[in-house]
């Protein structure tokens, strides 16, 4: 980022091929809408070129700019209308590990059973609260440890890790049958 | 994948953790990637100074328009009152009889063509003083001038007994009087020239007194005259009812060189020169064609009916302009006096 800040723009290219992937599904599984993923996606790019002359290291750049997206999700959030709100409390499971497995033994069984368990799992992750969720795509998804899971959705460590902690138990329990 | 070191790495975490990893694999669309790329490659420093130039007029523009604005409003008006300023300065003519100064009853020409106040301060200081000079409200506060103009009284009285004694054209003088006296009532500063002022300085008992006689002569007519009031009917026909007193029908200034008392009252013919070069040159001044200038000041001592055939000579020689500026001036200076049929029709 400094490199692209004195205006080598290979750099940049090089920090946008590393980070457009898992930064994009980041966005994908939070806001769960491909054209406002897009969106957003945009705008933290715009926002990261923007601020090349006045990047400061305090961070990795990986904490910069997923600091970045977790700020501009939360804005999406409060733009949404007061219904569609998703809570960012851990506390408020919308829904429960026995309403997922429930469902799952509804399911039809599919051809492709990777496939099935993947769509599984994404279905497991979607019905997570959006703060665990947002705990482990970023560290499945950008490779972060629980200090800087703290550092970018701004709470203490012990929270960041018990966000992880109560995600991969419900995804475990969710998953029993299928892995 | 293992929440945190501590914990003990469950075989359900890396299965969950390569199963998500299989599981997803979308990537941001092409044109998004190319728009980020472009948008970043886009050079910083290009794009500030265009805002910048771009932005700058957008609100400054108007700004810097009215200041000019003012900024030429001010000038144009500090010159103009400055310019008026400095006509009011006499010019440096001595007094035409050894410094004498020449009564204020004195029939003096008409301003050359614009009432303003800087006309009149120009044909002023034809009294020769010094003590004129400065502006018109300074004179007018002066009571100084009544000694002056009593002690015109007596002059004034024996050249309008001369020209009674001897009406030309046969005229009745005594209808003369009346509106001109009048003429600083009706006309005001308008027709009566460097007079009107001075007339309506003076404090009312001296002003009473002298009123009559500072009554202009009437105009002494030519030889001219004789031709032209049998040409024109109106100021004939005129000249008859003028004996009633009706001032205000016939409210005629009196530009007679004739009349006016030989070479005392003319002014300096140099002052004279002067005072018509800074007329004209005045940016105040209303703009009128160096050449009518000249014609009105050719005219400008001249009796109407001069006047009328300077206008059809005019209009003979297809000079129709200069011929309607004429007219109009003489319409201001002679506006009682009737005119030939053909000049009324084409004015109309």
């Amino acid at each position: 980022m400094l490199a692209y800040g004195e205006g080598d723009v290979a750099a940049f290219d090089e920090l946008y091929r590393r980070h457009k992937g898992p930064l994009y599904r980041f966005l994908l599984r939070q806001c769960r809408d491909g054209a406002i993923a897009e969106e957003l996606f945009q705008d933290i790019w715009t926002n990261v070129i923007r601020a090349r002359r006045n990047y400061a290291v305090a961070a990795r750049f990986t904490t910069y700019l997923y600091h970045l997206a977790h700020n501009r999700l939360i804005d999406h959030y409060r733009r949404r209308a007061p219904a569609a709100l998703v809570s960012y409390d851990d506390e408020e499971a919308s829904t429960s590990i026995e309403e997922i497995a429930g469902s799952a033994h509804e399911r039809p069984e599919a051809a492709y059973e990777a496939r099935q368990k993947a769509a599984r799992l994404l279905e497991l992750l979607q019905a997570l609260p959006t703060a665990q969720r947002e705990a482990f795509v970023l560290q499945h998804e950008a490779g972060m440890s629980i200090e800087d899971i703290a550092v970018v959705t701004g709470v203490t460590r012990e929270t960041a890790k018990s966000r992880l902690r109560y995600a991969m138990a419900k995804l475990r329990e969710g998953m029993q049958g299928w892995l | 994948m293992a929440v945190d070191g501590r914990d003990e790495m469950r075989p359900e975490d890396a299965r969950i953790a390569a199963l998500y990893r299989h599981a997803t694999g979308e990537m941001p669309p092409e044109r998004l990637d190319s728009a980020i790329r472009k948008h970043a490659r886009a050079p910083k420093d290009a794009v500030k100074p265009q805002k910048h130039t771009l932005w700058r007029p957008a609100w400054r523009l108007p700004f810097v328009a009215a200041a000019l604005a003012v900024v030429c409003a001010s000038v144009v008006t500090l010159l103009v009152e400055r310019d008026g300023g400095r006509l009011t300065v006499p010019p440096e003519t001595p007094p035409p009889d050894g410094g004498e100064t020449p009564p204020f009853s004195v029939q003096r020409e008409p301003p050359p063509f614009s009432q303003s106040m800087t006309d009149r301060a120009t044909v002023e200081p034809r009294s020769g003083r010094a003590e004129d000079a400065p502006t018109l409200t300074r004179k007018r506060a002066e009571p100084p001038r009544e000694a002056e103009v009593r002690k015109s009284i007596p002059e004034s009285k024996a050249r309008i007994g001369e020209r009674s004694a001897a009406p030309p054209d046969g005229r009745v003088l005594g209808a003369e009087p009346s509106h001109s006296s009048d003429a600083p009532a009706s006309r005001g500063n308008k027709t009566s020239g460097g007079n009107a002022p001075l007339a309506y300085s003076q404090p009312p008992a001296p002003a009473t007194s002298t009123s009559p006689d500072r009554v202009t002569a009437p105009p002494a007519p030519r030889a001219e005259d004789d031709s032209l009031s049998k040409a024109l009917p109106a100021p004939s026909a005129e000249a008859s009812p003028a004996a009633k007193p009706a001032p205000a029908a016939n409210p005629r200034p009196a530009p007679q060189p004739e009349s006016a008392p030989a070479p005392e009252a003319k002014p300096a013919p140099e002052a004279k020169a002067l005072a018509r070069k800074r007329l004209e040159s005045t940016p105040s001044e209303p703009r009128v064609p160096a050449r009518v200038s000249a014609l009105i000041a050719e005219l400008e001592n001249e009796p109407p009916a001069r006047w009328v055939e300077r206008m059809l000579a005019l209009r003979r020689e297809d000079r129709r302009q200069d011929a309607e500026a004429l007219l109009a001036e003489f319409k201001r200076r002679f506006p009682g006096e009737r005119l030939p049929a053909s000049l009324q029709q084409n004015d109309e």
